[in-house]
């Protein structure tokens, strides 16, 4: 009986964490998607100065900046728990796919939003870092930070 | 080179499986191979716990002893009632077989119709329960009863078990989860810890060492019905009970008594 108090309250916070992580991560991606098309014509490349002015005219440009897009994001208790389980098990741990993967578009996107104006950015470089909830000892990752930057080209 | 936007419409980065058929499965085989390795350890265990000398049972007991006491009153002057459960007891002990450590009775003042026996050595009897016994032989009854779980290696079975669960949630979850906390409360929580084969196994040992000590098994029935008909009114908490046929329980007991003609016809109760 008195196990079954705990026990509920887990598998409310699962199914919590499930339906509402769910909606959360589906609208994330709507946006992921609208905001990707709306900036399709900002090119971003992984091209260095000097491989970029070998194929245009750099002097066209009259400014370069370095511009820069970070984010945090951070998985539901369902899904940390998934991964938990995963980890007795090895194999691709799907539940995390989701998240690094918005988390490197968001980053993307938000660099591409911070450099407005510009003709296209070079250089495009991507970092990640984790984030846990007790200061490195945790063994399950809650978050994760995805930082973009490059350099920006202005006509 | 020219650039030419073009609109990504597939995701390659992120795996398209269903993430809750992932965690019924994950899950399902983790419980099972869990409960696997619990169930053959289990067996393990009750091999082991009755082939344990009464020396190193003795040294478990005083283990517990020291952090698990749960009488508070050790230097203040023992109860009245308490004095005459310990006398009955002490009377018992002399007789019984695989007791290792004489059980010391501490006696609350709870209104609960019930007595726990703890891995401590200590037997708890609540006041509910005693005045709701007539005679010395139903109160004689409760105490071998509780004394059978010792006899019997219950508590040893018990402690093994327990000592099973928390290596392989320590080993699942890391030595300090709240999973852990859970299952020593739930092992300190004596009420439903024992199996109904146990608490059946226990009767017997109690009607024989009633047979052995006072020379015939009254009491017994009249007492084990008393203590039933409380958990069976006791709301909701019967249904997850280890008692599911109170009257079986009691069925198996007027049999054993029938057999091995334990009752003296001379006393009418
Ligand atoms: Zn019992």
């Amino acid at each position: 009986m008195e196990i079954l108090i705990p026990l509920t309250a887990s598998l409310v916070l699962l199914l919590i964490g499930y339906f509402i992580g769910t909606i959360l991560e589906k609208k994330h991606y709507q946006s992921i998607n609208d905001r990707e098309e709306k900036f399709i014509n900002l090119p971003s490349v992984t091209m260095t100065y000097r491989a970029a002015s070998k194929e245009t005219d750099m002097s066209k440009y009259s400014k370069t900046q370095l511009v820069s897009g970070g984010v945090v994001v951070s998985i539901d208790y369902f899904k940390r728990f998934l991964a938990l389980l995963r980890n007795f098990f090895g194999g691709r741990v799907s539940s995390y796919e989701t998240l690094v993967d918005r988390a490197r578009r968001e980053a993307i996107l938000r660099m591409k939003e911070q450099s407005s104006g510009a003709d296209m950015i070079i250089n495009v470089r991507l970092e990640t870092s984790t984030i846990s909830s007790s200061a490195g000892d945790s063994e399950t990752v809650d978050s994760i930070e995805a930082f973009a930057y490059g350099t920006a080209l202005y006509k | 080179m020219k650039f030419s936007p073009k609109k990504i419409t597939e995701n390659v980065n992120i795996s398209r499986t269903s993430p809750l058929k992932e965690f019924v499965c994950l899950l399902g085989i983790l419980t099972f191979t869990v409960m696997c390795v619990y169930f053959l350890l289990g067996i393990a265990i009750d091999f082991v716990a009755p082939r344990i000398s009464s020396e190193t049972e003795k040294k478990i007991i005083s283990l517990y002893s020291a952090i698990d006491s749960q009488s508070t009153n050790s230097k203040e002057e023992r109860k009245k009632e308490e004095i005459f459960l310990q006398n009955i007891s002490d009377r018992l002990f002399t007789k019984s077989r695989g007791v290792a450590v004489k059980p010391k009775i501490v006696f609350t003042e709870k209104e609960t119709v019930n007595a726990f026996a703890y891995p401590s050595g200590e037997i708890v009897f609540c006041k509910g329960l005693l005045t709701k016994l007539n005679t010395e032989n139903e109160v004689a009854f409760i105490l071998a009863h509780e004394m059978g779980h010792y006899g019997e290696k219950h508590i040893l079975k018990q402690l093994g078990r327990g000592t099973i669960l928390l290596f392989i949630t320590s080993g699942l979850f890391g030595v300090d989860n709240s999973l852990n906390s859970l299952i020593v409360n739930f092992l300190n929580t004596t009420e439903r810890r024992f199996s109904q084969k146990q608490e059946q196994e226990a009767d017997l040992y109690a009607i024989e060492l009633l047979f052995k000590s006072y020379g015939h098994a009254n009491g017994a029935i009249s007492s084990l019905e008393k203590i039933l008909e409380d958990k069976k009114s006791s709301n909701i908490k019967h249904f997850f009970s280890t008692h599911p046929h109170p009257g079986k329980r009691i069925q198996k007991l007027k049999q054993a008594i029938k057999k091995h003609k334990l009752e003296n016809t001379d006393i009418n109760f």
